[in-house]
């Protein structure tokens, strides 16, 4: 008797804990996207692209007929969670944060600062850190959010994958919490922008090609693209592979490089800060535009360090322009000074952003050619030795 | 009562105690030199020709112990219990006893395949409904003086026979005594099955799980008497019972020590895998699509929410119908004669997969869901060990569907609770695992090669 009344008990406890969050899969409204913006009038405004699962079974029989497995809905205001409750009041579902994959900032609204949005984003528990995190190029969120591409029902999907290809895969909202809380590194993001060629891919293609770039306070002060934004992302350490063409005086050549590594030492002379950034990585020809034989050591080798010396120009050159014109430190080579020199940077992080534009850095690259491909000289010359 | 010295006082009394059984022939004879002799026996069960030439014998010289064996019985009583075994009582003339031969010849069903228990590899021969003949197929495997079989009767009425089975050598004493005493305790006046036993004797009859393994196979129960088990053949019963019995022998197959080790080893882990599956998949399902939506990737979440579009019943409801119906149509197909069971399953598989999901009251998911948990339900070797994971799916789906997780969670933790404290002989139903035994790893979620497993710790 005894026993039975503790397992009544028992049972009886299991059920009075208050975890009463049941919620069929079809009443909830899966949030994938989020753009934020500024409105005309200076006011903050929220779009969210919400999973429509009925419109995503009738595409997904059939092929894409221009139906969309999404709507796009925007609510202006002040505060984030005050937007939130605007767009809940325009559905018939609940409102679910915790599949939502990528957030986009219009370029106006992260020039004018974003933190006033970012403490939500760390504070809300519905939010999850592997969201990740983009600005516009030269355009709203909601523009992004609108885009129908022909891969994937969602645009924020889209964003989010294409990132991982060209760029360097997860930029979480993580990372760029985690950069906001240091002295040594300014955040970054990458930008998307709707590419538009022509009027058919206008609504259909994102581009992902810049980084923007973030001061203290978390206002964009600039952007570098292209071979730059990667070469900056290569000296932060956080890109894994890429395409490297170069000029060599004679012709062009086309490199694969991956496991690209980057080691930084620091050195404080007097007033003086130096930097030493070495790059590493392993290549494989793709294209061969010289009348090099790759297969000859005697040819490849001296190829190679004038590669690396025209590249280490380059990264040189990169890491100048941001000093100059941005001034701030994406590269996170405040850290490494942090590593290095723990006593010194105590006097140092408060007025980093004034000592980086005058931080002495010096490049240098040592890829390695591995792979030349399957011939020595190019076409015209196959099998020819000099 | 005893047996009189004259046969018409025999023959009262015998007639008197067997009125009304048409079943048994009362053979009065009167010998050459005018005494007279009488016979009882039970026709169908005994043979004719050896009774002919019995008869013959004691016509021309009274002499006929040399063609049989025989007892003397001097208690009336005694030789009624026998005659209704099918033994043949002689009486004759100015003897105070009756002899009783068991000239026993019936009809039995031959020796099969075991039909619940197949394997492909290893012996094809199963118990029979016939205790000797069970007897002798355990005898024909271990021949040594050392395998003992103690000879029981129980049942007021139905006087069965069952025999102990064990290994003098192997069997722990106090496990032994254990059996004999709760066999000692163990009264009934029928004994139908070995399965009447097995209820009397079994440390918790309340709990969902076998706490005493049977088989059909005479090859595993000698393997388990080599191993220092216990067993008890019942007459009548083409099912042995095993003690002690752990979890782990309910997920092991005859085979697994015929077939090779490295096979054998990942195809027990495949059916622990299965035995989780089929107690967990329906209330994971459901638990994670109503309480932890954020748990399932986002394409695959996309899905099941466009294909739960329009579906009228919340998921606990739907899972709990459709497993409803899956349970009902096994149990409607089990019994019915094989022409007749495929017509089942094609109107289950039409109705209630095709129909249902077309018509819209029941998402499709749901149907694959309880599928695989009917698929993974079949995978164990044991049935009686299949039966607690079935029932146990539906109290879980509950928990699951009312508490989400956390709810399973709790479930398991019970069911957990429970088997670590169930011990059956004795023994720890979880050991080796918990437990832990020295060589744990050796024969129970794998079997290692056999090379490598001294004889004397198997368990």
């Amino acid at each position: 008797m005894r026993k039975i009344s503790a397992i009544v008990w028992l049972t009886a406890l299991a059920f009075i804990t208050g975890c009463w969050d049941r919620n069929e899969i079809n009443d909830y409204a899966f949030w994938i996207g989020t753009g934020l913006d500024l409105s005309k009038d200076g006011k903050l405004k929220k779009s969210a692209q919400i999973a429509v699962p009925a419109g995503f079974r009738t595409s997904g029989g059939g092929g894409g007929s221009g139906k969309r497995a999404n709507i796009v809905i925007s609510a202006t205001g002040s505060s984030i969670v005050d937007l939130e409750q605007q767009v809940q009041d325009k559905l018939p579902r609940k409102i679910f944060l915790g599949h939502r994959r990528s957030i986009f900032i219009g370029e106006s609204l992260a020039r004018k600062g974003i933190t006033d949005i970012m403490d939500q984003f760390t504070r809300n528990t519905d939010t999850r850190m592997r969201t990740d995190i983009f600005v516009v190029n030269n355009g709203d969120g909601r523009d992004i959010l609108e885009v129908k591409s022909p891969f994937n029902q969602f645009s924020a999907i889209v964003a989010v994958e294409q990132d991982r290809f060209c760029r360097l895969g997860d930029t979480a909202l993580r990372d760029v919490l985690l950069d906001v809380g240091r002295d040594g590194i300014r955040p970054s993001m990458p930008m998307v922008e709707i590419s538009a060629k022509n009027g058919k891919e206008k609504d259909e293609i994102i581009e992902v090609k810049s980084v923007a770039i973030f001061n203290r306070d978390l206002q964009m002060v600039g952007e570098v693209s292209g071979r730059e934004s990667l070469e900056m992302f290569w000296v932060k350490g956080v890109l894994k592979n890429q395409f490297i063409m170069e000029e060599t005086g004679e012709g062009t050549i086309s490199l694969y490089e991956s496991n690209l590594k980057k080691t930084v030492r620091t050195e404080i002379v007097g007033n003086r800060l130096k930097a030493y950034i070495k790059l590493e990585g392993v290549g494989r020809v793709l294209e061969n535009n010289t009348n090099i034989d790759l297969s000859a050591s005697s040819e490849r080798r001296p190829l190679e360090r004038k590669l690396n010396d025209i590249k280490a120009k380059q990264v040189e050159a990169t890491i100048k322009k941001v000093q100059q014109q941005y001034g701030q430190d994406v590269f996170g080579i405040g850290e490494e000074f942090h590593r290095e020199h723990p006593r010194q940077w105590k006097g140092l992080r408060n007025k980093w952003d004034r000592l980086f534009p005058a931080v002495e850095v010096a490049v240098s690259v040592k890829l390695k050619i591995q792979y030349t491909g399957g011939i020595g000289k190019r076409i015209p010359g196959i099998g020819d030795r000099t | 009562m005893d047996v009189d010295e004259s046969v018409a006082i025999n023959h009262d009394a015998l007639q008197r105690i067997l009125r009304n059984c048409a079943d048994i022939v009362f053979r009065p004879l009167t010998l050459p030199d005018q005494a007279d002799i009488l016979l009882v026996y039970i026709e169908e069960l005994t043979d004719a020709a050896k009774l002919e030439q019995i008869i013959s014998a004691c016509m021309i010289s009274r002499e006929f112990t040399r063609l049989t064996q025989y007892e003397s019985v001097h208690y009336l009583s005694e030789v009624v219990a026998k005659v209704l075994k099918g033994s043949t009582a002689i009486f004759i003339d100015g003897k105070p006893f009756a002899y009783v031969a068991e000239l026993t010849a019936f009809n039995q069903r031959a020796i099969a395949e075991p039909s619940n228990e197949a394997a492909i590899r290893g012996p094809r021969e199963g118990f029979t409904e016939d205790l000797k003949t069970n007897l002798s197929m355990i005898r024909r495997i271990i021949s040594h003086p050392t395998l003992k079989f103690d000879k029981h009767q129980a049942g007021e009425l139905t006087n069965t026979e069952f025999v102990v089975a064990y290994i003098e050598e192997k069997v722990k004493p106090e496990l032994l005594q254990e059996v004999r005493r709760r066999l000692d305790a163990f009264s009934t006046n029928q004994l139908l099955d070995s399965g009447y036993i097995e209820e009397y004797i079994e440390d918790k009859s309340w709990s969902l799980f076998p706490q005493i393994q049977n088989t059909e196979r005479p090859d595993t129960l000698s393997a388990s008497l080599l191993a220092g088990r216990v067993a008890i053949i019942v007459d009548g019963s083409p099912n042995a019972l095993l003690m002690p019995m752990t979890f782990w022998a309910g997920l092991q197959a005859a085979e697994d020590h015929y077939e090779r080790f490295i096979y054998v080893s990942a195809v027990r882990l495949l059916r622990l895998l299965l035995a989780m599956l089929s107690c967990l998949l329906p209330s994971v399902y459901v638990a994670l699509t109503t309480f932890h939506p954020q748990m399932i990737p986002l394409a695959l979440m996309l899905s099941i929410s466009a294909s739960r579009e329009g579906i009228p019943f919340p998921t606990v409801i739907e899972t709990l119908l459709m497993e409803l119906m899956f349970e009902g149509l096994r149990e409607a197909g089990l019994r019915l004669p094989k022409a007749i069971g495929s017509a089942v399953s094609i109107v289950g598989a039409l109705v209630i997969g095709e129909a249902a999901v077309q018509a819209g009251f029941i998402s499709a998911p749901i149907v694959m869901i309880v599928a695989g948990t009917g698929i993974a339900s079949f995978a164990f070797p044991s049935y009686s060990l299949a039966l607690p994971f079935r029932l146990l799916r539906f109290p879980l789906l509950i928990a699951g569907g009312f508490l989400g997780l956390y709810g399973v969670a709790i479930g398991l933790i019970f069911i957990l609770i429970h088997l670590v404290a169930l011990k059956s002989f004795g023994m720890p139903y979880l050991m080796p695992i918990a437990p832990i035994g020295k060589n744990f790893w050796k024969d129970a979620f794998v079997r290692m090669n056999k090379r490598y497993v001294s004889e004397q710790k198997k368990p």
